[in-house]
């Protein structure tokens, strides 16, 4: 595969998506308060297991009520919706147009992702102010912390769309994913952090996570932003990231090279 | 009335059957659901791990709560999950087929697509809710198990009644989901802890507007002897409140139909 001649098709696809998450604006609304009614409860949730403390292990409060903000907008820019994607099209058999393109699928699914990317990048926007309120916003406290976070979090989308590909691929074998979907959303949001800072875990199961790539998917930049990895910790941070994304990269080729020879086209 | 009974459990087989052609998405949709409320109980437990008590609760008593809301929630859905498909039946006309039959419209939709996969939420509750009970220290009574029995199926009324009445909206509008997954959010998110933790305001709307506080912190306070910023009897009052929202909720729910138009496909 060449690149010149396939760039234009990708091109095409990005700004498909990109037009896509336009078209659903008016979901926005409704995002916007089931979003809210979740910083909110978790909010009071963790006000009211620090009690009289306001330091708990180190971590303020305030600290703790910033990640719950930072981690819901973050989720919402990071989703990666090929695996969605990939599995309605494997439903509808629509997969077949998909794949005799001269545009290899994987490369398409990626440029799709990243419309989605770029097309809610000016959605947060909107919901900045409703989170400040509700939740805490504050930028980060030094620019090492803010250049640390930029590079963490590209790292963390990256991640986020490794390790759903192959959720979504798993459908070339089942033709349904949505208990699959399911199953997979709640766990990752528990395992990479989102829900539950490593910090506050016991320590068997923090030492466990730590281990894993799924941290990297949304704890790794937000322990970043509220300033509990600092200096040469970030570093490290970061590698482990990368390090993950390389491996997980392999994987997910590995596994399509199997899923594409398992493919059923549903429908005539 | 034992002819619609039998009606409505024939409905409800065929859909079991349809769906059990599907092994492998049934059994991962078992095990979804129970997953999924499985780790909002995990992540009680991690919290609790670090900081020992919420307030004045402790994880068994949280548990409870859990367990409670779980349970209502679980015997909510194996009666009415399939008013998620309300949306589609009066959009694509599939309503009229309902207003032929001799049975009340609003039973045959409980019943037309039962879906199995919800006994995962049922299953799940009881279990959170027996282990709770288990570790905490009461002396059993009567009074008890009833007051344990009203809450569950009130509360499994209250969770009802809050989703047919969005649903309602459905003969309007259309669509409806926004408005059902809105409620089912609150209920969710907020009935699984000690009310009073949602702040002055907050807690007053949980427990006059939308009444979550009586699905299981109200019962739960009897039980545990914990004081609330209501008289303590008010913990008996679920299932007649899950009575009257109920009733209210059904009520609304068929005016409304009366702006049932077909869409004529």
């Amino acid at each position: 595969m060449t690149i010149s001649p396939s760039l234009p098709a990708l091109k095409a696809c990005t700004g498909m998506a990109l037009q896509r998450t336009w078209a659903y604006r008016s979901r926005m609304a409704l995002w916007i308060l089931r979003n809210m009614l979740m910083l909110f409860s978790m909010r009071m949730i963790w006000t009211a297991v620090y009690g009289d403390r306001t330091v708990m292990n180190g971590i303020h409060l305030d600290m703790m009520i910033l990640y719950v903000t930072i981690g819901m907008l973050q989720a919402y820019l990071l989703e990666p919706i090929a695996s969605g994607e990939i599995a309605r099209r494997i439903q509808r058999g629509t997969i077949a147009s998909d794949l005799v393109r001269p545009v290899g699928f994987l490369p398409q699914m990626l440029a799709y992702d990243i419309g989605f990317l770029i097309g809610r990048i000016p959605l947060i926007a909107i919901v900045l102010p409703f989170a400040a309120i509700v939740g805490s916003l504050q930028a980060p406290p030094t620019l090492e912390t803010a250049v640390g976070y930029a590079v963490s979090l590209i790292l963390a989308y990256v991640l986020s769309v490794l390790v759903w590909l192959p959720i979504g691929m798993i459908g070339f074998w089942t033709i349904n994913t949505t208990g699959i979907n399911f199953l997979a959303y709640s766990v990752l949001a528990f395992v990479s952090g989102q829900m539950v800072p490593l910090w506050f875990l016991p320590d068997a199961l923090r030492t466990t996570l730590r281990w894993l790539p799924f941290q990297g998917m949304s704890y790794a930049p937000l322990s970043i932003y509220v300033g509990e990895t600092t200096g040469y910790d970030i570093l490290i941070t970061i590698a482990t990231q990368a390090i993950w994304i390389v491996l997980l990269a392999a994987l997910v080729w590995w596994i399509w090279q199997r899923a594409r020879y398992a493919v059923q086209i549903q429908g005539g | 009335m034992k002819h619609t009974l039998t009606l409505c459990g024939q409905m409800a087989l065929a859909s079991i059957r349809g769906q059990m052609q599907y092994r492998f998405s049934f059994i991962i949709g078992v095990l979804g659901g129970m997953f999924f409320q499985g780790l909002g109980i995990v992540m009680i437990w991690a919290i609790l791990e670090t900081f020992t008590s919420l307030g004045s609760w402790g994880l068994a008593e949280i548990a409870l709560l859990y367990g409670l809301r779980l349970t209502a929630h679980g015997l909510y859905l194996v009666f009415f999950s399939s008013l998620y498909a309300i949306d589609d039946f009066v959009r694509e006309g599939q309503y009229d087929r309902l207003l032929v039959r001799p049975v009340h419209p609003l039973l045959q939709l409980m019943f037309t697509d039962f879906r199995i996969t919800v006994l995962g939420d049922l299953i799940g509750g009881i279990a959170i809710l027996v282990a709770a009970l288990s570790r905490i220290d009461i002396e059993w009574s009567a009074a008890h198990v009833m007051l344990i029995t009203g809450a569950i199926l009130g509360g499994a009324m209250l969770d009802g009644a809050f989703q047919i009445l969005p649903a309602s909206l459905t003969f309007r509008f259309v669509e409806s989901w926004p408005a059902r997954v809105v409620f089912d959010d609150v209920f969710s998110r907020y009935g699984n802890y000690p009310t009073d933790i949602f702040g002055g305001i907050g807690s007053r709307v949980l427990t006059f507007l939308v009444p979550v506080a009586f699905v299981a912190w109200l019962p739960a306070a009897i039980l545990l002897q914990k004081e609330t910023f209501l008289p303590s009897w008010t913990g008996w009052l679920t299932l007649p409140v899950g009575i009257v929202c109920m009733s209210v909720a059904i009520t609304v729910f068929m005016r409304a139909s009366r702006g049932y138009q077909s869409s004529g496909s």
